[in-house]
This record gives structure tokens, sequence and C-alpha cells, in this order.
């Protein structure tokens, strides 16, 4: 469980790099001000993160447990989206089949 | 009457209750920084530092050659030998013998040193230097072993005696260990950050206290090209990409940039499709220690900042807080040191089969085991609403 989450996260934050990496780089060869100004929101990000995870290190939670409760959360935000989706075209496709 | 007459008393000493709370918050938090003669700025929580002289964050100015009054290596004054050399469009100011002048290194000196006045700029906190160095291994018939050894070995490097730290590194390894092709040569191009201080001479110093090499081509310099900064001692990503900027020009650093990212996708892509399952731990374990969780780049930092979060969670890396306030570093630490979640530390004694062990067991199973229990009943549901045909919430929504 721990694994396949993890993958997960790995996945979309190398996707997420891939996509945003060149335009990141050209702001900070061209909008030198832009690249600083954004920088400063992601340290004062990446500083909410680690406080947000240092604060739920004070929980006695064990890994796994947050790796059930983030698993369900993901199945409960992807999956009924994607078959409700699915369940939309359907009725769609027999309300305007001849 | 009576109930309106509780619901302002209420009010009244819920409002007081409040103020006093904040007051007594802010008391401690005052008495807190005059304890310890902290001066608080609220930039140290955004990574920023104020500039002090400056309205810019960073600078750079380019060295000229007559700017370096002295150069020694191994223990040999230079100082007649300074010169500007080309490599790879970047002007380096060193050493420039190639093939031919191979200098025997000792076990006592392995250092190379430069001088100059210009190396302090007093509007800053912190000069960046680009070391540049071509080294040849093996190539008096040394075993492969020692070959293999001098890979990532890194040269420490320091300003007037105060240590620099390594901020980015590359190297590229050319040859083979074999004498007769001349050896296997090491590439190394490092950015190093120091703190920036008048005190001392001007001198740059780079030890090799850490190579094994036999003999070493006398090519090494540093970029003419010299950075500045007020940048915090976490925040070098800025200067990092200024540096990158300048050393491979815009082209060469988002090729370079987009091939790494590729690189990892591909590897992403390979892990997840890997039908081997018995080495799913070992395979994942490597992929993550390759992942950049803390990227560097602004915009993907931003975007991938709830995703880190969820990561950290999922992997159990848990941080201790910290902050320079008045050139001190105040940590708050995790709640591992209680935990001790990786069973490593002072509390072992305690944690394995303890009292600790015992507590965290129960906590998870009354609190941990609720809390499943509700994930689980919410799963219950989200699937016996997706069996029920008429119930779609996406047919409501405004798409």
């Amino acid at each position: 469980m721990k694994l396949i989450v993890s993958a997960i996260c790995g996945f979309l934050m190398n996707l997420i790099g891939l996509i945003l990496g060149p335009i990141d780089t050209l702001i900070a060869q061209y909008i030198p001000t832009l690249s600083n100004a954004l920088t400063s929101v992601a340290n004062f990000f990446s500083w909410l993160v680690q406080f947000v995870n240092w604060a739920l290190s004070w929980l006695p939670l064990t890994t796994d447990t947050w790796s059930f409760i983030v698993a369900v959360l993901i199945f409960r935000l992807t999956v009924p989206l994607l078959v409700d989706t699915v369940k939309l075209v359907v009725r769609w496709w027999h309300a305007l089949a001849p | 009457m009576k109930k309106i007459i509780s619901w302002v008393a209420g009010s009244f000493f819920r409002q007081a209750g409040r103020f006093l709370f904040f007051i007594v918050i802010g008391g401690l938090i005052f008495l807190l920084i005059q304890h310890n003669n902290i001066q608080f700025k609220w930039t140290d929580l955004l990574g920023i530092e104020t500039v002090k002289a400056s309205t810019s964050t960073y600078s750079s100015r380019t060295l000229q050659l007559s700017e370096i009054t002295y150069m020694e290596l191994m223990g040999n004054d230079l100082r007649n030998n300074i010169e500007q050399f080309n490599v790879n469009s970047n002007y380096w100011l060193g050493l420039n013998r190639l093939s031919g002048d191979k200098i025997p290194v000792s076990q006592t000196n392995k250092k190379f040193t430069l001088q100059s006045s210009r190396f302090y700029n007093a509007n800053f906190d912190y000069v960046y230097f680009n070391l540049y160095t071509m080294i040849t291994v093996c190539s008096s018939g040394s075993s492969s072993a020692l070959c293999s050894e001098i890979s990532g070995a890194r040269p420490t490097f320091s300003l007037n005696n105060l240590p620099c730290e390594i901020i980015d590194y590359s190297e590229t390894i050319i040859g083979d260990s074999s004498s007769s092709n001349g050896g296997r040569s090491i590439y190394q191009n490092i950015s190093y950050k120091c703190p920036n201080t008048s005190s001392g001479g001007g001198y740059v110093q780079a030890y090799f206290d850490n190579f094994n090499y036999n003999y070493m081509y006398a090519r090494i310099g540093i970029n003419r090209t010299i950075w500045y900064s007020n940048l915090g001692l976490t925040d070098n990503a800025a200067i990092i990409e200024a540096i990158r900027g300048s050393n491979a020009g815009v082209t060469g650093a988002i090729e370079g940039q987009t091939q790494q990212q590729e690189q990892q996708h591909n590897e992403t892509m390979s892990t997840i499709t890997d039908t081997n399952t018995t080495s799913d731990s070992n395979t994942t374990a490597t992929f993550f220690n390759e992942t950049n969780t803390t990227s560097e780049l602004a915009l993907t930092s931003i975007v991938s900042a709830p995703i880190a979060l969820i990561n950290n969670l999922v992997v159990g890396s848990h941080d201790s807080i910290c902050a320079i306030l008045n050139s001190k570093q105040i940590c708050l630490p995790s709640g591992d040191i209680i935990w001790n979640r990786t069973s490593v530390g002072v509390h072992d004694h305690w944690f394995h089969g303890g009292t600790l062990e015992a507590f965290i067991s129960f906590f998870n199973l009354v609190v941990g085991g609720f809390i499943l229990y509700k994930c689980l009943l919410s799963l219950f549901n989200s699937v016996h609403k997706l069996l029920d045909p008429a119930n779609s919430w996406v047919g409501v929504m405004k798409l």
C-alpha cells in the first residue's frame, strides 16, 4: 500500500517537473525578478509543508495508517468521478441513440 | 430578557478569554525573544534575508586576469603562470598546463590557492565560486579499484579560511585505468557558496585531501564570473539557476533539464510496469532516493507542494523545524524523538518492548482503529453509491 501511494506521488511530482521545468528555467533566465518572487512563494509553501509534516509527526500514528488514509482519500476523489463520468456518458448515449 | 443577558455575558467573557489568551501567548513569545536576544524578522519564515546595501538579491562581477595577485599549487609559487583559459565557452582564471606537465602530488600538500582583493564585496553576505579541475589518475599502472574511488571525490574549498559548502556539482570521466591509454581523467565543475568576509587577505583555497590520485594535470581555475548574494543558508535555488544559466546558457540548461526530467519519467514508468514483485522494495527505495522532493524549481515546488506533503507522510520523513534567528539556529525536534519510528536513537532501550511501544500499539489500536473504521465505512459508502445506477454526482455538476 505504502509503495503504491509513494509511486503515485513520485510519478505525479516527476510529471509536474517535466511539464514545468522548462518554464521555470525560462523564467529564471529572462525574468529573474519573477523567479525570485516565485522562489519566495515556493519557500513559504515548502515551510508550510514542513510545518504540517512536523505537527503530524507528533501523532503516534504509523506510516501504514497514514498510507491507508491517503489511499482511501485518493480512491474517494478519483474512482467515483471516473465511474460516474462513464455512467453519465452511457446515459447520454442511451438518450441520444435513435 | 434572561436569555439576552446570558447571551451578552457569554459573548463578553468568551471574547475576554480569547483576548487574554492572545496576550499570554504574545507575552510568552516576547519573553522568549528577549531572553534569547533574538532579532526576529518575519522574512526569516519565508527563507528571505533582507538585502543590506543593495536593491537586488544577488549580483555578479567578472574578474580580470590582473586581479589575481597570487597563485600556489602543491606548495609551488606559480604567480607568474596565472592564465585565463577557455573551457566550453567559459573563461577560467588559474593554471593551464596541459598534457606533459604532470605534477606529482605529495601526501602532505594537496592545496591550490588563489588570492585577490576582488573576492570580497561589502554589500553581500555570500560569494560563489565555480571551481574547474582536470585530474588524471591511474596513469602509472594503478588498479581499477583506485580509479573507481576517484569518482565523486570533491575538493573542500575555503575563503579566507572559512569553509564553503558545495551547492552544485558535475563531473565527466573519460578514459580507462590502463596506463597505455593515458589513464583516466576527471573533469569537475563545482559551485561553492562561501561566507563573505574581508578579513584574511582574499584567499580562496581548494584542498584535495580526499583524492588518492598519483598525478594531476595542472589545469585548475575559478570561473571569471563570481556571484554575490544575500540569500539565506537554505535558499540556493535562485543563485544555482543563475550560475547554471551563466555557465551553460539558457538553451543548454533547458535541454539538460528536459533530458533529466525525461529520464526520471522513464524510470518511473519502468518502475510501475515492473512485474517482478520480489524486488519492489529495493526498486522503489532506489527510485525515491533519486526523486528530488525538494525541487529547486519554483513553479514545480509550488504545484507539487501538496503531493510532497502526502509523500512525506507516507514515507515517514519527519524533519525538525529550524529557523535562523540572529545567526542562531533554533530547531524544534520532530515527534520521532519520542515515538522513535525509525527505532534508532537514544530511546532504543525504552522503545523496544517497553512502555512506549505498548502505548503506541494501544494508541494505534484505539485511535488508529477508529480512523481506519471510519475510512472503511466511507469506502463502503462510496462503493455502494457507485453500484447505484441512479446515483451520479457528475450528472449534476456544472461541467
